[in-house]
């Protein structure tokens, strides 16, 4: 059955021929561009003729409502609600990906050239190892490397697009804080013998102690082993170095794909290349460095180091409570809420140091015989004082 | 809202290489791409994935657009293509018709009740997921096309690759079988409001 199809000439209502829709059904009336006109705007000429006939044909106001209520619902219906903050991340992630394909590429020539030694010494281990290699580029790359995860793991994805720094909670009560640009991806909880995490850009981890659990970052090439301990990780998706820098604690660091992972990840213990407090390693491409002692810190990454993290102690000697969450403020980016009047000078007195941002707030409230509550962006911390 | 014709001259751009213009069009159209490529497959993060694909082969392959098209219509294409390709790869069998009976014990309700029902929230989502899931995959796609995205039966006939007149031919059978899912109520509320 062909449709009529009238093109009545929209918002020129003289020009509309009332009679026709008296034959329309609902499902017509529906298609009518000068109908859903009416429905969706608020057009006081199409109101005005709608109005008029309706009541020229009152036996037709069944048919009117069920076609308003289709192009209602069929609004409804395509209007599937992607947020802002949804856009935002997809955008993200499109420029993650372009850069990771427009990454300069210094494996792409590195491979060349090995591929043509290789030809001329042994053809046959040449490609083996133009493989290995091709498959070692392609599987470490901060997307593939979650693609994988997901297979294993439920992951929940973090990101710093434009704050400074961002406090990252893990489900095992670790804390990461992303610098801007940083992505981290890790399970919805820590199951099995060991706790995994994906990194790109640069991140500073307080891993919650537990030996029975190693906790492994991946980040590019290199991944980087640790008990429970504090370091920063510096992984850009477009170049090819990975910097670990250690401030407590100790960690292992070794190449993906490498025979060590296998065996790293059997052991609970740490072995091979340890990084100890203040130690530093650069890894470029598959070369692991000379671990070197800390740079001095104007030649550090983070440009207002003096600021942050790494180099902050958290000694307090009877502090009032009020410098004490001050700290933690600066440190971490976070508002602390509290009741300054009441609790402002309460003396803490504690010796934190790599203790994930969850157990600190938990020894400074205990000392206090407060409580507090971390959420997004900020700590309210309640309790009744110290007088 | 841009027009076909600020489409154009941003793509004109991102040929050459001007990433500013490449965001603005994602700015510009991402939304209702991503709405688009969810209506075909009900799937978010399939969607997603499919307009990230579109995008990212579209700044990497650049230099191989056809300086004059239809941008909007083009992009729409692309992640119908996109999106039906992912879908296969899930093995998502999603195009039969099916069938949901009416569910709510109408027999059961008094027309006070039953109005109260239909004027809250809850109701209305169930009748808007009930809806997507009476039409057929391309039910719901022509109906997006048409009712969201705005594009006339002859650019919908264009981007699927089908007859205008197959175009009509499925909107109409769509819009039936939401109308017969809606007029039982409304006839209900009717009576109730006009007596």
């Amino acid at each position: 059955m062909p449709l009529p199809r009238l093109n009545f000439p929209i918002n020129n209502q003289t020009n509309v021929d009332v009679n026709n829709y008296v034959s329309y059904t609902p499902e017509e009336l529906a298609q009518d561009q000068y109908f859903i006109q009416w429905v969706n705007a608020t057009d006081l000429a199409a109101e005005n003729f709608w109005q008029n006939w309706l009541e020229t044909y009152p036996f037709k106001r069944k048919d009117i409502e069920i076609a308003r209520q289709i192009v209602l619902l069929t609004n409804q219906m395509a209007d599937s609600d992607f947020s802002d903050d949804e856009m935002v991340e997809l955008k993200s992630a499109i420029f993650v990906q372009i850069a990771q394909y427009e990454t300069p590429s210094i494996w792409g020539r590195f491979r060349q050239n090995w591929a043509w030694v290789a030809v001329a010494a042994s053809l046959a281990l040449g490609i083996g190892l133009w493989w290995q290699k091709s498959q070692l580029v392609s599987d470490n790359t901060y997307l593939a490397q979650v693609n994988m995860a997901k297979k294993k793991y439920e992951i929940i994805e973090s990101l710093n697009l434009n704050e400074e720094q961002k406090v990252v909670s893990l489900p095992d009560g670790s804390s990461i804080m992303l610098k801007k640009g940083a992505r981290i991806s890790y399970p919805e909880s820590f199951e099995g013998d060991k706790r995994e995490v994906y990194l790109t850009g640069e991140a500073f981890f307080e891993v919650a102690k537990d030996a029975t659990k190693p906790f492994f970052v991946h980040a590019n090439q290199v991944i980087t082993k640790v008990l429970g301990t504090s370091f920063t990780i510096r992984a850009v998706a477009d170049a090819p170095t990975v910097t670990v820098n250690v401030k407590t604690g100790r960690v292992a660091v070794f190449l993906a794909n490498s025979q060590e992972e296998t065996q790293q990840a059997q052991t609970k213990k740490l072995e091979g290349l340890v990084l100890s407090p203040g130690e530093r390693v650069v890894v470029e491409e598959n070369n692991i460095g000379a671990v070197q002692a800390p740079k001095p810190f104007s030649e550090t990454v983070s440009p207002n180091t003096s600021q942050s993290i790494e180099h902050i102690s958290f000694e307090f000697n009877e502090t009032p409570l009020k410098d004490v969450f001050a700290r933690i403020e600066q440190v971490y980016h976070l508002k602390v809420e509290y009741n300054e009047h009441l609790m402002g000078n309460c003396p803490v007195t504690a010796s934190l140091t790599d203790e994930p941002l969850n157990q600190k707030l938990h020894l400074i409230c205990k000392a206090v015989r407060a409580n507090y509550v971390l959420s997004e962006g900020k700590v309210v911390v309640s309790g009744a004082g110290c007088e | 809202m841009l027009d076909e014709s600020a489409y154009l001259q941003l793509w004109q751009k991102i040929i050459k290489g001007d990433r500013k213009a490449f965001e603005k069009l994602f700015d510009a159209l991402g939304k209702e791409l991503v709405s688009y490529a969810y209506k075909i497959s009900l799937d978010r993060a399939l969607a997603k994935d499919a307009v990230q694909d579109v995008f990212v082969d579209l700044w990497l392959y650049r230099s191989n657009l056809n300086e004059d098209v239809q941008v909007k219509f083009y992009l729409y294409r692309c992640v119908r293509r996109a999106t039906t390709k992912l879908l296969k790869r899930d093995n998502q069998e999603n195009t039969e018709v099916q069938w949901y009976p009416m569910d709510f014990e109408a027999d059961e309700l008094s027309p006070e009740m039953l109005l109260c029902r239909i004027e809250s929230e809850s109701f209305q989502e169930a009748q808007i997921e009930k809806s997507l899931k009476i039409l057929s995959e391309r039910e719901r796609e022509i109906i997006t096309l048409k009712y969201y995205s705005n594009l006339k039966l002859r650019e919908i006939a264009n981007l699927l690759e089908i007859k205008e007149q197959t175009v009509a031919n499925i909107l109409q059978k769509a819009l039936t079988k939401l109308r017969q899912q809606l007029s039982y109520l409304i006839s209900i509320v009717l009576f109730f409001i006009f007596g």
